[in-house]
């Protein structure tokens, strides 16, 4: 599979009071083509540092980034021409409607094709005629999708996409993602939003203080090997007991009910309760966000990864 | 696709130009529609006398016997001041080459379109060029217009055309810097303060430096863009081709520099 985007080493440091901080510290990313790829971290972590280093909005103070196979500081305008954005937060000019300024996107990039940006305005339910200023944040949202998709690019690269959508745009927006994978179009979408990256993208990156923590696929990520257990039995049950159960953490015991963290194998835990009736047992994976969360939360560690503070 | 930044420049901004040549040019067209007959004038040269020199100096009043006619009066109270009139449009226009857009956040939207940044300055750039020139055209417009419904004067039109002509170059002077201090510098407002400092202190060590001959501010107004204007002598002795090529020269390479500063630097947020 073709490499789409890059980074080698990608370093940005920034001058601040008291030192310089490392706002991204030698990433090393690979994007392939045709996937669409969760940068997963929360704010402050580096994501938008990445994304407006591989525009070159801004340089970088160490390494390099390549798109296309081609060195984005060399290449800028090749490959912003075959690249659609969508910043975190998108300003344009109040003044200004929004057909006024797809027209003249439209116009700087060339070949855009009219009845696709109805096509997307209709789909994403988007008055075109109004003023920037007369938007609410989620129709921002809407004409940055569109100005991103609109040239029908390679490369889409997305900065909090759903950001401010109502839930029914939310959906939209994932078909239109899911269309892009069939089209073979590649997507970088940098998200703090777990249920977003999870419902699209095939492979998560996690970065945490501009250092990459994990990158696996969405499948791999949330097929760790602690999983919730949820029992219903016809008695009550000794937490002694379930301590002593190898893998088994945070407890909780409500009368004949227990629910617990458990690592490893189920067999012991079955075996601890030995002959007690069980009228219940659940299982249930963790979410992405508890995987997140193991990287930069409370929970222990994961596939050997080790925990974070 | 090249020039559609310059188009779309000139589709957005052209009325604001429009509005500040009607402006301008209705303070020109008052000043010559209101001026006082010859012998009004020639009691003001006699008033003019009895100011301390260095003070009318600072007014561009430096001839009173000039001053006591009608195209002295114009040469004087409209050329001699119109190049500061102009210039707050040329800051105006220069903070929108870079430096409005990087403030507001729209940068990052432009400069991910398939465009790069030197274009995009280059295509402003002439954009607001042409724009000052339209600023121009509409007060010489009225200017013209006013010396035509005021016959009695007796004032040539070429002499006022070419008047106009003659603003330009320092006109476009302070667009080119304040383009230049708004791709050097991130910040809208210093660069504002920058392009300020620049205007209002040429006009001063210009002024003073006429005064103070021998002296280290004498020196000091050869760096001064507005020594090499003389909106009031354009009238009375003609064209100095010279000054004109040279402010124009300046204005190219403050433009090119603009171009070059903005290829090196991070885009603010």
């Amino acid at each position: 599979m073709d490499a789409i985007i890059q980074t080698n080493g990608l370093s940005k440091d920034y001058a601040a009071k008291g030192g310089r901080v490392h706002a991204l510290d030698h990433l090393n990313l690979l994007v392939n083509q045709g996937e669409i790829f969760g940068y997963l971290g929360p704010n402050g972590a580096g994501k938008t540092t990445t994304i407006r280093m591989l525009l070159d909005l801004i340089r970088p103070t160490a390494g390099s980034a390549s798109i296309f196979g081609m060195a984005v500081r060399a290449n800028s305008v090749a490959i912003r021409r075959r690249t659609g954005y969508l910043p975190g937060e998108l300003n344009l000019w109040d003044n200004e409607t929004a057909a006024d300024i797809v027209r003249y996107f439209g116009q700087v990039r060339g070949g855009v094709d009219a009845r696709y940006v109805r096509e997307l305005a209709d789909r994403l339910d988007f008055d075109m005629s109004k003023k920037m200023r007369s938007y609410s944040t989620g129709n921002k949202r809407k004409i940055g999708i569109i100005l991103a998709l609109m040239h029908k690019p390679e490369l889409l690269i997305l900065d909090e996409p759903t950001s401010g959508l109502d839930p029914l745009m939310q959906q939209v927006f994932i078909q239109l993602m899911q269309e892009a994978r069939q089209n073979g179009q590649t997507v970088f979408l940098s998200s703090h939003m777990l249920s977003e990256v999870q419902a699209v993208c095939d492979r998560v990156s996690i970065i945490r203080s501009g250092k990459l923590q994990t990158v696996d696929s969405v499948t791999a990520l949330t097929n760790v090997d602690f999983r919730w257990v949820t029992l219903r039995l016809r008695e009550s049950v000794s937490r002694v007991l379930l301590d002593a159960v190898p893998g088994a953490g945070e407890i909780t015991v409500d009368g004949n009910s227990v629910r617990l963290r458990l690592t490893g194998e189920i067999d012991p835990l079955i075996r601890a309760l030995g002959d007690r009736y069980i009228v219940d047992l659940r299982t249930q994976d963790p979410t992405l966000e508890e995987v997140f969360l193991t990287y930069y939360g409370d929970l222990p560690a994961v596939n050997g990864h080790s925990r974070r503070a | 696709m090249v020039g559609s930044v310059f188009v779309e420049m000139l589709r957005r901004h052209w009325r604001q130009a429009v509005f500040w040549g009607l402006g301008i040019g209705a303070i020109t067209f008052l000043q010559i529609i209101v001026l006082p007959d010859v012998d009004a004038l020639q009691q003001l040269s006699e008033l003019m006398e009895t100011i301390p020199p260095a003070f009318a100096q600072m007014f561009g009043l430096n001839d009173t016997e000039y001053l006591a006619t009608p195209e002295g009066y114009v040469a004087t109270r409209t050329f001699g001041l119109l190049l500061l009139l102009v210039s707050i449009y040329a800051i105006v226009a220069g903070l929108n080459v870079t430096a409005n857009d990087e403030e507001r956040g729209v940068m990052d939207n432009v400069l991910a379109l398939p465009i790069s940044r030197w274009q995009l300055v280059l295509e402003k750039l002439l954009a607001y060029a042409v724009m000052s020139v339209l600023v121009v055209a509409i007060i010489c417009l009225l200017t013209i217009l006013a010396v035509t419904l005021t016959p009695a004067l007796g004032i040539d039109i070429g002499k006022i055309l070419l008047g106009s002509v003659n603003v330009l170059p320092g006109m476009l002077v302070v667009l080119a810097f304040t383009a230049l201090a708004g791709t050097v510098v991130r910040s809208k407002g210093l660069a504002t303060a920058l392009a300020v400092i620049f205007l209002v202190g040429s006009y001063f060590v210009d002024t003073l430096g006429r005064d103070a001959v021998n002296s280290f501010v004498a020196t000091l107004r050869t760096l001064s863009f507005h020594s090499y204007y003389d909106g009031t002598n354009v009238l009375r002795f003609g064209f100095n081709a010279g000054n004109f090529t040279l402010l124009l020269v300046v204005a190219l390479i403050m433009g090119a520099l603009s171009l070059a500063a903005y290829q090196r630097r991070d885009i603010g947020v």
